[in-house]
């Protein structure tokens, strides 16, 4: 403004019209109609996929979460590979064709001929090098105990035996044999997760051996790797892209031209971006956008049933977390039904075990507290918080309930936070940390309460009742029971199935009663998918063969 | 710098600046109004028509506005009108706060710093200098997260010492390391201003009087360059206020700020916006308090500054 009379006759409400008409114009050319990048992606062939959260290793050795299995089974292939419509069904992967013995004992893989994408071909040792290295004691894998079905496998990870005595024998570099501590006719659906992976043995080698677990080698720069595609990219916070990999047995049979893995934690970010064509398929459509989801997109909105569990861990080494009474006062106080019809928006089912069902196994819950009433339930945990020496909440220390950032916890947390102090009057506070901090502090059992989420491995109960066997590495509670591990051992040894589901709910009912955890509701999978995008199904395990998925403009 | 006719009718240069100020009918309006909102946020919560800001009721999930719920209820089925009360306590209470411990701050240093003038003057404003290179929002990320556990301790010392229920404490306290931290190191621009005012006025003969009087520099800085320099941070702080309750947002934005269920107008806003699609009047209503409040604290600063400095006037 040059002219000096129109300077003084500016008033205050005039400058701020002018600085609201000078910043509008900004705000509609960013809503112009160039093409959006899932547009241009699809153009070319390249699949963006909505992944939660950053991703902390592609060493699957050294990964625990969701999000880095995702990319990690794109970049890495095991024996068998999952079927893209049944999370039951397996098919050929490394292993061109396998014989079980009689009692499936033991297990023959005839491993085809394959190459890692240095071009170096993939034996049977790099199978065997990758389950030494995750069992190895001094390694410190977390995921161990996936390959405790392997005879010998559980006391070589406790250093009381040698990997010689570890039931995985390799006759020649095509042939891999796993001999198992007891019959496991479902062995194959466990070897579709990452754990059970080979590595490239002479690369990691190479960039600092075995037991180095600040080795680079997984680095995107580094990797070597035998899956349909390789590591591209990845912009911290921003993406992790995955391109073809021209070596894969496969390579013509992959679909689309490449996957971008974005980290978008915030589901209400996610399902915008969605909308504002930044992704092809989300991640999450958090319960409240629900009805607008289905509203402004019913083709596109998916509901699939997940085998899930939503549920609190607590820290069992802290008082007064380490009496059993308040730990289910707690448990009692909780109301599901309200929890899963208001703040869930029904996108799940009320749980009061931990085991989400499926057809051949019924859930361990307390028959009992499942039939009280709310209000009954809410008495009996206010008497056992009393018996604790904490009547109405008195005296009892201030807790903290740890969730990610991810809103639905907070929510949730939030709504849980109100039912103890209505319920039990007892002071809790909430600290929501960012993911990575979040994962660290849970692991080093550094929190009171922690809201959590566990989704199943594989297709059977014990991917869930394992965790609570004492000391396994994602149990981060404390809590362990000799009569628990009992039955966890006896179902791995069991030969007959129905025993073996037996004995797995035997155990869960123990944890049940000790509390450990705070079982909440079974989720379901909310989330949006692109007409765009072909060769998805809904799956149980969430385990999508990503090359199967093509992406068409 | 005051008129003949101020002169005459011996006018102090306060009340001068307050007839000017008076004068200035946006900058009264924004008077009326932040008294209001301070009222508002402050004083009716006490009554018992306004719910508890953190009860919730499943049952009522973000409706609309009603008798019982005036603004309507959030996510949670809480009343809205109780939790931006409340939230503009707590952000009224961190401008004001942090806002006093920079103005402490930022007047001793720069007075001290100009007044003293030399190698003490050019070391102080150098580390100034330091200070300001620092990213602001780091240092009170680092800063706040450092002296959290410290207040956490002195929150549950002060519950068991005094028996108020905890309740009351902990939104003062756990917001300490907020404002504590905000206010340590918002003061570095006011310390330069500061500066600037004190080097000028320590040239002036009343200084010189006084010091030719014999006055130890202590009441020198404290009696004679200290209210001298009033108009100046007057206006600075009620500009600062804004900026600082704006920090806070941010801060409560990242999830550093007031913890949950209670909540600052920042997060208010934060889970507003989260839920445009689904529940605008959530976005709407804190944001209007907010911006509001901003707009009536940056008019009145304006408008004080205009009042202190008539010469700067109109642009």
């Amino acid at each position: 403004m040059s002219n000096p009379r129109l300077r003084r006759h500016t008033t205050p409400l005039r400058r701020i019209a002018r600085v609201l008409f000078g910043v509008l114009p900004f705000f509609f050319t960013a809503c112009g109609d160039r093409d959006s990048s899932a547009v241009d992606a699809a153009r070319q062939g390249v699949l963006l996929l909505g992944n939660n959260t950053e991703i902390q290793s592609l060493d699957p050795h050294k990964a625990t979460a969701v999000a880095d299995g995702k990319v990690i089974s794109t970049i890495l292939e095991g024996l068998v590979r999952p079927d893209a419509r049944d999370s039951g069904a397996v098919l050929p992967g490394m292993a061109e064709s396998w014989e079980a013995g009689t009692d499936a004992r033991v297990w023959v893989f005839h491993l085809r001929s394959a190459v890692w994408s240095d071009g170096h071909p993939v034996t049977s040792r790099d199978f065997a090098y990758a389950y030494h290295r995750l069992l190895h004691p001094k390694f410190g894998g977390r995921y161990a105990e996936m390959l405790f079905p392997l005879r010998g496998a559980r006391s070589f990870n406790r250093g009381e035996s040698g990997w010689e005595h570890v039931g995985v024998r390799t006759p020649d570099d095509r042939t891999l044999v796993l001999e198992l501590e007891a019959p496991e006719p479902q062995l194959l659906r466990r070897l579709l997760h990452f754990t059970w992976f080979p590595l490239p043995a002479h690369h990691v080698e190479k960039m600092g051996g075995m037991l180095d677990r600040r080795s680079l080698w997984s680095r995107v720069a580094n990797w070597v790797g035998n899956g349909a595609y390789v590591p591209q990219e990845h912009r911290l916070n921003d993406f992790m892209s995955v391109a073809p990999n021209p070596r894969y047995w496969r390579a013509r049979e992959v679909r689309n031209r490449g996957i971008r893995f974005l980290p978008v934690v915030n589901g209400y970010t996610e399902t915008r971006m969605y909308f504002g064509g930044k992704l092809h398929i989300s991640n999450n459509v958090p319960p409240e956008m629900l009805d607008y989801a289905r509203t402004r997109a019913p083709q596109e909105f998916c509901r699939d049933a997940y085998y899930c569990t939503i549920f609190y861990r607590l820290n069992t080494t802290r008082a007064p977390l380490n009496d059993a009474r308040v730990r289910r006062a707690l448990f009692l106080a909780v109301d599901r039904e309200a929890l899963v019809q208001r703040v869930v928006r029904g996108a799940g089912k009320v749980a009061y075990g931990f085991t989400p069902p499926t057809a051949d196994y019924a859930s361990a819950a307390d028959v009992n507290v499942q039939n009280m009433s709310q209000p009954q339930r809410e008495r009996l945990a206010r008497d056992l918080l009393a018996q604790a020496g904490f009547p109405e909440g008195r005296g009892f220390p201030t807790m903290q309930i740890m969730t990610t950032s991810r809103d639905v916890q907070r929510v949730m947390a939030e709504s849980i936070q109100a039912m103890w102090v209505r319920v039990l009057g007892v002071p809790v506070e909430i600290r929501a940390c960012e993911w990575t901090a979040y994962k660290a502090a849970l692991q080093n059992g550094e929190y009171d309460i922690s809201s959590c989420s566990w989704s199943g491995d594989f297709l059977d109960p014990a991917t869930f009742v394992e965790l609570w066997q004492t000391g396994a590495g994602n149990n981060c509670t404390g809590w362990g029971s000799p009569v628990c591990d009992e039955q966890l051992e006896a179902a791995r040894r069991a030969a007959d199935p129905q025993r073996r589901l037996a004995c797995l709910a035997a155990a869960e009912r123990e944890m049940l009663r000790a509390c450990p955890v705070i079982p909440l509701y079974w989720s379901e999978r909310t989330y949006m998918k692109s007409p765009c995008v072909g060769g998805w199904f809904p799956l149980l395990l969430d385990n999508h063969p990503l090359d199967a998925v093509e992406v068409k403009p | 710098m005051s008129s003949v006719t101020s002169r005459s009718h011996g006018h102090s240069l306060l009340r001068d600046a307050l007839q000017r100020l008076l004068r200035n009918r946006v900058a009264t309006g924004s008077v009326v109004f932040l008294a209001l909102m301070a009222l508002a946020c402050f004083v009716l919560p006490l009554f018992p028509c306004i719910a508890s800001p953190n009860l919730t009721d499943l049952d009522h999930i973000a409706a609309t506005s009603s008798l019982q719920h005036w603004l309507g209820t959030d996510h949670l089925g809480r009343d809205m009108l109780s939790r931006v009360l409340y939230g503009g306590r707590i952000s009224l209470l961190v401008g004001v706060l942090s806002t006093a411990v920079a103005v402490m701050l930022g007047v001793v240093y720069g007075m001290v710093s100009g007044y003293a003038g030399g190698r003490t003057d050019a070391a102080m404003m150098r580390t100034v200098d330091v200070l300001f290179a620092l990213p602001f929002i780091v240092v009170v990320v680092v800063f706040s997260l450092s002296i959290e556990e410290p207040c956490r301790q002195m929150t549950d010392y002060v519950v068991q010492l005094t028996g108020w229920s905890r309740d009351a404490v902990a939104p003062l306290f756990g917001l300490a390391p907020v404002f504590l931290a905000i206010g340590a190191l918002g003061w570095l621009t006011l310390a330069r201003i500061v500066r600037t005012q004190t080097l000028a006025l320590r040239e002036q003969e009343f200084v010189l009087a006084a010091r030719s009087l014999g006055l130890s520099h202590f009441s020198i800085l404290f009696r004679h360059i200290a209210p001298n320099l009033f108009g100046t941070v007057i206006v600075y702080t009620t500009l600062a206020v804004p900026g600082i309750i704006l920090t806070e947002s941010t801060l409560s934005f990242i999830g550093l700020g007031v913890k949950a269920p209670n909540s600052s107008w920042g997060t208010l806003i934060k889970e507003g916006a989260d839920r445009l699609e689904v529940a605008p009047q959530l976005l709407v209503y804190p944001a209007i308090f907010f911006c509001l409040t901003l707009l009536a604290l940056n008019f009145l600063g304006d408008g004080l500054r205009d009042a202190f400095d008539p010469k700067s006037a109109k642009d």
